[in-house]
């Protein structure tokens, strides 16, 4: 006998990830400890993409609707409070996706719960997980939460205004992921200035075009 | 703290092949935990201590191992074992390594009240209605357990029950396995 513990929501999670790229839908899990800036990062995202390219979103939260708040006015969303769990399941998360309007997305983000720890041994059926790190939060923390970060393709660092203002190295953060994940992708952005947005948009377009094989349907290079 | 969640999934799990097997009762579970999966051994014996009582699984032992991280060297090509979590190869120092084993929590064993040796057992299954004879019962009145079957080359690891010490626990305090 040799059977993973999560076997049963790591097929559900699978059959979700085939489903909705069949339809073109490129599922992105983005994990952070609390207050990176996931939310303030898909705002900037959902603004420029507005009309352009069809996304939705679910939020992740122990308790309120306020990040839910903060993206409707751009996007579907719906937000999955779990009341106290630390992390979100695929049960969850379909659950959300069927009280979505029904579309064929061209993303579908998936905003987990604030923790750096337990969402990273949770499969939601993603194409591509992005991981945050916050200039506030100090450039040690991928050595130290190794298994988020050497489970994302993507890390992001957030709020790069900060720079000036706190003992945050760049250079030092990047080399510290690398060697937990050597084939991640680094940018450097700040949702208050919109440095590295372009960047962080045009990201995500490429990640579906590798990972999905069916394209675009809304016009092309509307990232700005 | 998701180990509540994951004890939740291994019970669930075990629950199922117990009844694949009649709805022998459970004497003992062994997992096993790699430096990279994403879980405290610790915390799920605590998880486990707290989800148990008053299921079915209140008399159940459970056996935590905790596994070494093995790994392929992208650059030299060599295998390697780390009792440690670590990302870069032991052997030539290169960052790029493929990570083979240490990343899984998983189940090892499930050890039924009734335990026998996984020979014993295909010996058994490969013989017609083993209990039959014996209680003079057929197959439908005998019970559940009489309807065990199990091709030799099963999953299932069934091992006569013992006493599972915690203080003896394979993690022991410092956890390197």
């Amino acid at each position: 006998m040799d059977r993973d513990v999560q076997a049963e929501k790591k097929q559900r999670a699978a059959a979700l990830r085939d489903r909705l790229g069949a339809r073109g839908t490129l599922v992105v899990n983005l994990v952070s400890s609390p207050g990176a800036g996931k939310t303030a990062l898909l705002q900037e995202l959902a603004r420029r993409w507005q009309g352009t390219r069809k996304i939705a979103v679910l939020v992740g939260d122990l308790a309120t609707e306020r990040d839910a708040d903060r993206l409707r006015p751009f996007v579907p969303v719906e937000q999955l409070t779990t009341g106290g769990a630390c992390h979100l399941e695929v049960p969850l998360v379909e659950s959300g996706l069927q009280k979505l309007p029904q579309d064929d997305y061209e993303f579908l983000f998936i905003e987990n719960v604030g923790n750096l720890v337990c969402p990273a041994s949770h499969d939601l059926g993603e194409h591509v997980r992005i991981v945050l790190l916050s200039t506030t939060e100090g450039d040690d923390k991928p050595g130290k939460y190794p298994k988020l970060f050497r489970t994302s393709q993507v890390m992001v660092i957030t709020k790069c205004d900060l720079l000036p203002h706190v003992p945050f190295s760049v250079p030092a953060a990047r080399a510290d992921a690398l060697n937990v994940q050597p084939e991640l992708t680094v940018l450097e952005t700040s949702a208050l200035t919109g440095q590295g947005i372009h960047e962080w948009c045009s990201c995500l377009d490429r990640l579906r075009t590798q990972l999905l094989s069916s394209p675009l349907t809304s016009r092309e290079s509307a990232s700005e | 703290m998701h180990e509540q969640s994951l004890v939740a999934a291994l019970l669930k799990q075990v629950t199922g092949i117990a009844a694949d097997h009649g709805g022998a009762d459970v004497t003992e579970i062994e997992v096993e935990i790699g430096p990279l999966s994403g879980v405290e051994p610790l915390l799920v014996e605590s998880a486990f201590e707290r989800l148990v009582p008053q299921t079915a699984f209140s008399e159940t032992r459970l056996v935590v191992r905790c596994i070494p991280l093995q790994g392929v060297c992208r650059t030299c090509d060599r295998d390697f074992a780390a009792p440690e979590l670590r990302f870069d190869c032991p052997l030539c120092g290169a960052r790029h390594i493929r990570i083979v084993r240490g990343e899984e929590f998983r189940l090892m064993s499930v050890t039924l009240e009734d335990g026998e040796s996984p020979a014993e057992w295909s010996r058994r299954a490969a013989a017609p209605h083993p209990r039959t004879a014996d209680s003079g019962l057929s197959p439908q009145q005998e019970g559940p357990r009489s309807r065990l079957r199990l091709p030799p080359s099963s999953p299932l690891f069934c091992r006569r029950k013992f006493r599972h010490d915690h203080d003896k626990s394979p993690c022991g305090s410092g956890r390197s396995g």
